[in-house]
């Protein structure tokens, strides 16, 4: 389990969600209010703060991916 | 962290049956674990039981000594759906004192009993974990729970209510956080988050959603960004001026809009201001004008029973304000406060709209040995426990005294001991440095007996709910023993060192209250005085002669504006002598008054042995030819003593001048007024009509004299008064 995938479940309330090619525009439910409450989410799961202009540019999964330093994950067989 | 856990913690690619290996070894080696370490096992569980042959592992670890080994066990238990095994597991440990791994423990708990089908058990360890939940993390995993509860079944809860929250900020991200920690207190609230910065519309608008959402709490959650100060106002007099209208206004809008309680966040002095510390300093000063402000808030609140002032400031400031602001939320989502400090607030609201709802405990039962002294009294002796003289001694002094400042604001003390009697009793009666007496002592009870069993006479002893008892123990297993027996009583954790026992007991905002009125502060004495007349009732031969020797006194006047606040308060607490249980807000009660044709009696009992201030309160509306009684209640301090015949009295003689042809009752059970299912029968009067749930309808013709005993002294203003309006104030009845 992946705990990135684990916190969008959680907000957008579904689970099994498949997250990565998710970004803000292809993905409805990810609007503004969603957004905060993945970023909060986020920095609390990885003790981490996000800057102004982080928050407001994150636009993928890809891009939490890079911005968190977690690399590709790793196919799931 | 464990090494075991690092592994979990950096690969990214699922864990190999050697990784696994790894891990296994880790957790068997090393007892000590943290928050961080054991979420990270239970969200990678799903992956270990996918690769391995997880069971005969986990059944191993159940076995282990390690508490981090039982944590993996009931992780991989859960993950491969074996609920049963998952919750022995983790029954099998715990984890206080430490809070954050407690409550993880029983929201994993109250998950796996849930998916056993057992509810209301989970609903149990999950209100236990909420409480225990410190961090926004904690609390968001508490939802999860509370979520997936609420969608099997419906929820049993003690009180509900609909609450508005309203401010300059976005609510959607707070608003579950309220409620989560409102569950945890068995309140079950409806919430309606107003619109950025639109509380002035909202409130003062006809037509708003929130007229429609009709809440009985409004929030007025404003901050200090709110009040558009500068960093220095060049007349301070008029800044504060101004902005105290700004604000008695929306409260004017509302008490001429709702009928609702309000509760007013006042404002946090900002940590970041340009002018330093001369912001303090300088009387046109930001934080001077705040702080000015705050105190003229909590003024103008004075003469407003409706209003409530959290005390933000104060609030923020425990917590550290470094922590509750999160300028990046502010500028990203106007959100305030910082995730981290929502719960915190959340905390300190729900304690309030629990005094609000009249849920605010009443009793303090206290084990002794190692609670308000050091050492065991039966072994150690009176020269031999801790008692001031060393530091460990000065730190049970402390408690004892912020015990008896309880006290002294009307909570009730009570003892409950695993001790002879004797014993309990001579650091009371004996030791210099016991700050506590007996006669501070509502009810003792030393003996061998189990604590619940003893907890259930105190109840009775005090004629309160168990739901009002808050029992305060150092050792774990006779908490959890009480709180198997009687899940109504609250059970606080309590740290290992006395010195933080004060502290701990603070935190959990049992006993916040609304107002205080000058019969809280002579309650304690009344029990006292009740012991009291309990002594003459045992030498008393019969119970006329046990009421004639009282000398009572008793007082009727309808309602007057001095003790609205009293009124309001036994409206919404009395639960047993209540034949309507009709919980009323204060503005309710106003209106009601003024409702013409309206009739209003409270009573003020006074006997040789001491006042009991207001106890009894009688509510009657005008139907035509009939003046129906709508709320009749007597406070349990005063049951027994037949006063409910002069109460009857009155009104009686009321309905007769006025004209009506009859006086017509109501009896509506609830689980805890089953005292006065018969009370119009045995009051003369006779059956109409009966419901299927219940409830009973009541008349008695007034053209007969009925025979009400005299059992006092009776002075009735009721009767001749002009019902219709709130009295300022009263002719004085003292001699």
């Amino acid at each position: 389990m992946d705990r990135l995938k684990t916190i969008f479940e959680d907000v957008f309330e579904r689970p099994d969600l498949e997250i990565e090619n998710l970004t803000r525009s292809n993905c409805p439910e990810w609007d503004s209010l969603a957004h905060v409450k993945l970023m909060i989410a986020i920095e609390e799961e990885f003790n981490s703060k996000f800057t102004i202009e982080q928050v407001s540019n994150i636009k993928s999964v890809e891009e939490l991916r890079t911005i968190l330093n977690l690399g590709p994950v790793a196919d799931p067989r | 962290m464990t090494p075991g856990m690092h592994r979990l913690e950096l690969s990214n690619s699922p864990p190999t049956r050697q990784d696994f290996a790894g891990i296994l070894d880790a957790f068997l080696r090393d007892p000590v674990t943290d928050l961080d370490a054991v979420i990270s096992i239970y969200e990678r569980s799903a992956e270990l039981i996918e690769t391995t042959d997880w069971q005969e592992a986990a059944h191993k670890l159940k076995r282990n000594e390690a508490i981090s080994a039982r944590w993996l066990a009931s992780a991989l238990f859960e993950a491969g759906s074996d609920f049963s095994a998952a919750s022995e597991v983790l029954n099998s440990f715990s984890c206080v004192p430490a809070r954050s791994l407690e409550a993880f423990r029983l929201i994993a708990l109250s998950r796996s009993v849930a998916k056993l089908g057992n509810i209301s058990g989970a609903v149990v360890l999950l209100r236990r974990a909420i409480r225990l939940s410190d961090s926004s993390r904690l609390l968001r995993a508490c939802k999860k729970v509370l979520t997936l509860l609420k969608r099997s079944a419906a929820i049993d809860y003690a009180r509900s209510a609909r609450v508005a929250i309203l401010g300059n900020a976005t609510f959607d991200f707070f608003i579950p956080v309220l409620e989560t920690v409102a569950f945890g207190s068995g309140i079950h609230l409806l919430l309606f988050g107003g619109a950025y910065d639109q509380h002035v519309q909202e409130v003062l608008s006809k037509n708003s959603s929130l007229h429609a959402f009709d809440p009985q709490i409004i929030i007025i959650a404003t901050d200090w960004r709110s009040l558009a100060l500068p960093e220095e106002s060049e007349n301070p007099r008029e800044a504060i001026n101004e902005r105290i209208k700004q604000i008695t206004g929306i409260w004017d809008g509302i008490a001429t809009q709702f009928r609702c309680h309000v509760i007013q966040h006042n404002f946090v002095i900002p940590e970041a201001t340009a002018y330093g510390g001369l912001s303090s300093a300088i009387p046109g000063g930001r934080a001077s004008i705040i702080r000015a402000l705050n105190s003229e808030l909590l003024q103008a609140a004075q003469s407003r029973p409706e209003i409530s002032i959290l005390d933000v400031e104060q609030i923020s400031s425990i917590i550290g304000k470094q922590t509750w602001d999160d300028d990046r939320l502010w500028i990203a989502a106007k959100q305030y406060p910082s995730a981290e400090a929502a719960g915190f607030l959340a905390k300190h609201q729900v304690a309030l709209i629990r005094a609000i709802l009249g849920m605010t405990s009443k009793c303090l039962v206290l084990d002794l040995d190692n609670v308000i002294w050091g050492g065991i009294i039966g072994e150690d002796g009176l020269d031999g426990i801790r008692l001031g003289g060393s530091p460990e001694g000065e730190a049970f002094v402390a408690f004892q005294r912020y015990l008896k400042a309880l006290r002294g604001r009307g909570i009730l003390l009570a003892v409950c001991s695993k001790n002879n009697e004797a014993d309990a009793k001579a650091p009371f009666e004996k030791h210099p440095e016991m700050v506590l007496r007996l006669q501070d002592i509502s009810a003792f009870i030393a003996n061998w007996a189990p604590k619940s069993d003893n907890l259930k006479v105190i109840s009775r002893q005090l004629n309160i709910g168990s739901d009002s008892l808050v029992f305060i123990d150092d050792n774990p297993v006779e908490r959890e023993e009480v709180r198997k027996a009687m899940p109504d009583v609250e059970v606080p954790e309590l740290p290992t060192d006395p010195a933080l026992y004060q502290q701990a007991l603070y935190r959990e905002l049992l006993f916040e209250t609304v107002s205080l009125t000058s019969e809280d502060k002579k309650r304690a004495q009344s029990y006292q005085d009740d012991l009291n007349r309990r002594g003459l009732r045992e030498s008393s031969e019969s119970l006329q002669e046990f009421l004639a020797g009282l000398q009572m006194r008793i007082e009727l006047k309808p309602f007057d504006a001095p003790n609205l606040p009293r009124i309001v308060q036994l409206l919404n607490k009395t639960n047993q002598f209540n034949l309507t249980t009709c919980r009323l807000t204060s503005e309710e009660v106003i209106a009601f008054v003024e409702s013409p044709g309206n009739y209003t009696q409270f009573m003020n009992l006074r006997d040789r042995f001491g006042e009991s201030g207001i106890t009894g309160i009688l509510m009657a509306s005008s139907h035509e030819e009939a003046l129906n009684i709508d709320v009749w209640l007597m406070s349990c301090r005063v049951l027994g003593r037949q006063a409910e015949h002069a109460m009857l009295a009155a009104v009686w003689r009321f309905a007769r001048h006025a004209g009506y042809r009859s006086l017509r009752g109501v009896y509506q059970p609830t689980a805890k007024n089953q005292q006065v299912a018969d009370l119009y029968d045995r009051m003369g009067f006779q059956l109409v009509s009966s419901g299927d749930d219940g409830r009973r309808h009541y008349q008695l013709a007034l053209d007969s004299d009925p025979d009400f005993p005299e059992v006092a002294e009776i002075c009735d203003l009721t009767s001749g008064a002009v019902q219709g309006e709130l009295a300022t104030c009263l002719p004085n009845l003292e001699e």
